[in-house]
């Protein structure tokens, strides 16, 4: 029942945790250098560097990309895209699915409807969106949105219908409204399951974005992969993967940011667990 | 007294696996307004079914249940009902729990704290607002669901074994305290337990129920003179008196039980 012994550690055992993460991080890094060094040395006396390129190349173009002023602005092109479309997605998706996970009735006859248009591979709905709205950002928001429309989408339905009914029956004795039932109980109580979603959803709107620009475009980093490529310029395209990369590991680390602060008594009993372990 | 809850001949049928399985038969009971009823019964006899169906969570198979003079179809919101589950809910903390019901009621934030500092102190969680239900021990998320009904005060209070997880010490204290607010308040409740020592204390009646499907054995009136106190009740010779009665109902179904398995 102390408090303290729940949150506060013995200070060795920090230092001892904080010893253990650097030496983690060492090792990390030490294998990314001899990986990069023996790309470097390799490339050249074992393969044509015509197929892989070098990371000293790489590094050219990035620092070229990033001196032209191109790469911030392919860079934001691309994040636009992905942003709206998310968002778009996320809000329609998440819409639907609460009102679907109420509207029980209808949910049963639209549900070979929707599983229909769920089996379909979105990235082949993209030549519709450029006949209907041109090669522009537009169709890949609409690309990205359409793929989370339906991530989202599944999980706040299954979310919804997973309402513990026992919480739902409590509430209801205590003279709750359907309102307050369902911002106090079902809301929340499918947040999770929409926050699953959400999280799943980001990276998926990434390639969205990306794969409308590969498709058709003359901007964003899909549109520097694939223009590169056409150049057979093979540092390009390594270059404008590893820009790829560092979007989507941002994208992701953010949402951890935002799962932590905001599932507070999800994340608590998971977090005591991994560090007592 | 005038009655406030009755079952007329309620027999309560489940289906299980494509079978029916009779959980209740010929309840024929009736609930007296600032009562303190206590339910006892071997596993599995219908106890709980009894409170759900109380609440309007379960309707009878034959039979029907007055609330009042109104007859129990659907919800009944005149009840608090502290299942054998916490029901707490994951994301709040513990005084979000506990002040749920005031929310409803749309008390203001000042009000409901009020409120909820006199529940939290009361069953003992002083320290503990802010820790959410994940955080807590099975027994400390008891007490906040006991402070949850109390706080929701209604006018009858249903109770599937509510201190069945808390240590005897702190047992005895809620015990007396729920004693102290159903006598002073004049709360009708009707109380689930295992345990012969607790029905005694705190029931004005007894209802022994038989093993399944669960009758009513007995109904034993309980009487001590008032005030009680939890504590020095059990050394009098009518404790022993009622409990070796209660025991004796009791046990009859036990050693029944005992030949079938």
């Amino acid at each position: 029942m102390n408090q303290n012994t729940l949150t506060s550690q013995p200070k060795s055992q920090m230092r001892w945790k904080f010893k253990t993460r650097l030496q983690l991080w060492i090792q990390r890094l030490a294998i990314l250098i001899l990986l990069l060094l023996l790309w470097e040395l390799l490339s050249g006396i074992v393969i044509d560097p015509y197929w892989v390129s070098e990371p000293s190349s790489i590094f050219a173009v990035l620092r070229e990309w990033l001196v032209s002023g191109d790469l911030l602005f392919h860079v934001w092109i691309t994040l636009q895209e992905t942003i709206y479309g998310f968002v778009l997605g996320a809000f329609v998706g998440g819409a639907a699915g609460i009102w679907l996970g109420i509207m029980k009735r209808l949910a049963e006859i639209l549900d070979p409807f929707i599983m229909a248009v769920y089996s379909l591979p979105k990235v082949a709905l993209a030549p519709l969106f450029i006949l209907w709205l041109g090669i522009g950002i537009q169709m890949k928001i609409i690309l990205a949105a359409v793929i989370v429309f339906f991530l989202v989408f599944f999980n706040t339905l299954a979310g919804v219908r997973n309402v513990d009914k026992d919480l739902i029956d409590g509430i209801k004795l205590m003279g709750a409204s359907q309102w307050q039932l369902f911002e106090k109980v079902i809301l929340p109580s499918a947040l999770t399951w929409i926050f699953v979603g959400l999280k799943m959803s980001v990276p998926y709107a990434l390639i969205g974005a990306i794969v409308g620009e590969i498709i058709a475009s003359n901007r964003g980093v899909g549109y520097l992969i694939q223009y590169s490529a056409g150049q057979f310029d093979t540092a390009g395209v390594f270059a404008g993967l590893f820009v790829l990369i560092v979007i989507s590991t941002l994208l992701n680390g953010l949402i951890k940011l935002l799962e932590k602060r905001y599932m507070r008594w999800k994340t608590i009993h998971q977090e005591e667990g991994s560090q007592n372990a | 007294m005038d009655t406030l809850i009755s079952f007329q001949n309620v027999c309560k049928c489940f289906q299980r696996n494509g079978n029916d399985v009779l959980a209740l038969q010929n309840i024929n009971l009736e609930v007296k307004k600032g009562e303190f009823l206590v339910v006892i019964g071997p596993s599995g006899c219908g106890k709980s079914t009894l409170l759900n169906m109380i609440a309007g969570l379960m309707k009878p198979t034959q039979g029907v249940i007055y609330y009042g003079d109104q007859q129990v179809v659907s919800i009944n919101t005149k009840v608090g009902y502290m299942t054998q589950k916490d029901n707490l809910l994951p994301w709040r903390d513990v005084e979000g729990n506990i002040g749920i019901s005031l929310e409803i009621k749309g008390l203001s934030a000042s009000e409901r704290k009020a409120v909820v500092q006199k529940y939290i102190e009361l069953v003992g969680l002083t320290g503990f607002e802010n820790h959410y239900p994940n955080e807590l021990s099975g027994g400390m998320r008891k007490r906040v669901c006991l402070a949850r009904v109390l706080a929701y005060n209604p006018e009858t209070l249903l109770m599937d074994e509510p201190f069945g997880a808390l240590d005897a010490q702190l047992r005895l204290v809620l015990q007396g305290e729920l004693l102290r607010i159903q006598r002073e308040m004049k709360k009708t409740i009707i109380f689930i337990t295992h345990d012969l020592d607790e029905a005694v204390t705190l029931g004005d009646r007894v209802v022994v129920l038989s093993s399944r499907p669960g009758t009513i054995r007995t109904v034993k009136k309980i009487s001590f003179p008032e005030p009680r106190n939890v504590f020095q009740l059990r050394y009098t010779e009518k404790f022993g008196q009622y409990h070796g009665e209660l025991w004796e109902l009791l046990s009859e179904d036990i050693r029944k039980g005992e030949k079938v398995v």
